[in-house]
C-alpha cells in the first residue's frame, strides 16, 4: 500500500513537471508570436532598438556574396539609410520576401542578410536570389543584432550607424509600410532636439533659397497684423 | 578602416567606404568571368556592371568609384599593361571624355599596369570634375593601402 503512494506522489509529480513545463513553452510560444505581431497589420511596426551587441553597432557589416566574392558595406559615415533583411532559406515565412521584390524606398538600400556558409546553403542562396537587392552572408552581422527569429528586419541610418528601428513582418508590402512608420517618427519634432529642428528650418530655407541675411526673413508677416 | 579581402587582392576602406570583390567563375556559356573588384564612398546598388554600370548613376559631386578589373596572366607583357605597380591618380590625369558612361559633371581616367604576374585596369570616376581635388586623397589612400598577390 505504502508503494503504490509513493508511486502514486511520484507520478502526479512528474505529471505537475509536465504541465509546468507545457504552460512555460506555451507562454514562451505567444510572447515570441506577440514580438513578431502575430500576424496583425495594424501592429506591425518598426520597434525601437530593444538592444544592441555587446560591442555596439556594427559600423561595416562584412560578408560572402552568393558567387563566392566579399563585400563589405558602410553602415555609417555613409548617407541614406539601410534596411537589414534578416533571411534563411529554411525559414517558411522567409519565402514571401525571396520571392517578392523589396519596396523602392528613396535613399533607402535594402540588403538581403543570411548566415554565413557554415550554416546556409549558397546554391539555394543563388537559386533564391533577386536582382532587386543584395544578398550577403555574414553570421557576424546575424550575433550583432542578437537576431531573435526570421524574418526580422533592422533599419540603419547609414550617417552615424544609428539603429532607428526593428521588427518583423509577413510582407515586403508591410516591411516599406513599417519603414515609412519609422522614419516619420524619427522626423517627427518630439524625437528631435531644438538643435537638429533648428537644422531642419535651416535646411528648409536654404532649400527655398533663402540664405542667412536674406532681407525677406526680416520683412514682417505677408497680411500679419500683429 | 575596414578591410576587405577576396581573390588576392586586399583592401583597407576608409569610414563611410564600401566595396565588393567578384570572384572569377565560369559562366554557362563557358566563357570566363574575370575578377573585379569595385570600392566606393557610396552605397552600392545591388547589381554592377563590371565598369561601374549601374553605381555612376547615383554619384554625388564628393563620390568616388573605383573599379580593378582583372585581366588575367594572358595580359601579362603586353604593352597596354607594361606598368608595374598599382598607381596613383591625380587631378590633371582625369578626363571627362573617358567616362564608359557620360554622365554630365562627371569625370575618369583609366590606368592599366601589372602586379604580381596579374594584368589590371584601374578605372576610377569622381562625381564632380570642378571639385574633384576633394576626393582624389582618398582614392589613392585606398590605392595605397591595396595589396596584390
Amino acid at each position: 500500500m505504502e508503494a503504490l503512494v509513493v508511486i502514486e506522489g511520484i507520478v502526479i509529480a512528474l505529471l505537475v513537471i509536465l504541465v509546468a513545463g507545457l504552460l512555460r513553452s506555451h507562454a514562451e510560444i505567444l510572447r515570441q508570436l506577440a514580438e513578431l505581431g502575430g500576424g496583425e497589420r495594424r501592429e506591425s511596426r518598426l520597434h525601437p532598438p530593444r538592444r544592441l551587441s555587446r560591442q555596439g553597432p556594427l559600423t561595416v557589416l562584412t560578408g560572402n556574396t552568393t558567387d563566392g566574392g566579399s563585400a563589405t558595406f558602410a553602415l555609417s559615415g555613409s548617407r541614406g539609410h539601410t534596411l537589414l533583411a534578416f533571411l534563411s532559406t529554411t525559414c517558411v515565412a522567409c519565402g514571401a520576401f525571396w520571392q517578392g521584390t523589396p519596396p523602392e524606398l528613396e535613399s533607402i538600400r535594402t540588403l538581403l542578410v543570411t548566415k554565413g556558409e557554415e550554416a546556409e546553403s549558397p546554391a539555394e542562396l543563388s537559386r533564391l536570389e533577386t536582382n532587386a537587392a543584395t544578398t550577403v552572408m555574414s553570421t557576424a552581422a546575424w550575433e550583432s543584432f542578437a537576431v531573435p527569429a526570421t524574418p526580422y528586419f533592422a533599419l540603419i541610418d547609414n550617417r552615424d550607424g544609428r539603429l532607428v528601428g526593428e521588427g518583423s513582418a509577413p510582407t515586403w508590402e508591410q516591411v516599406g509600410e513599417m519603414v515609412n512608420r519609422a522614419l516619420a517618427d524619427e522626423r517627427h519634432s518630439l524625437r528631435r532636439s531644438t538643435r537638429e529642428r533648428k537644422a531642419d528650418t535651416d535646411e528648409e530655407l536654404a532649400r527655398a533659397g533663402i540664405e542667412p541675411g536674406d532681407p525677406r526673413l526680416f520683412q514682417p508677416p505677408v497680411g500679419g497684423d500683429r | 578602416m575596414s578591410l576587405l579581402a577576396g581573390e588576392g587582392l586586399a583592401v583597407e576602406l576608409p569610414p563611410g567606404w564600401e566595396g565588393a570583390i567578384g570572384r572569377s567563375t565560369e559562366l554557362p556559356d563557358g566563357a570566363q568571368r574575370n575578377v573585379v573588384a569595385h570600392f566606393a564612398s557610396f552605397p552600392l546598388p545591388p547589381r554592377l556592371g563590371d565598369f561601374g554600370g549601374g553605381a555612376v548613376d547615383l554619384m554625388d559631386s564628393g563620390d568616388a568609384l573605383v573599379v580593378l578589373f582583372d585581366y588575367g596572366q594572358s595580359a601579362v607583357g603586353s604593352a597596354l599593361f607594361a606598368s608595374e605597380g598599382v598607381p596613383s591618380v591625380m587631378a590633371s590625369d582625369f578626363d571627362r571624355d573617358i567616362l564608359q558612361k557620360s554622365i554630365p559633371g562627371q569625370s575618369g581616367v583609366q590606368r592599366f599596369f601589372t602586379v604580381a604576374e596579374r594584368a589590371f585596369c584601374l578605372y576610377v570616376v569622381v562625381g564632380s570634375h570642378i571639385d574633384r581635388a576633394d576626393v582624389i586623397p582618398a582614392v589613392n589612400q585606398v590605392l595605397g593601402s591595396l595589396r596584390i598577390s
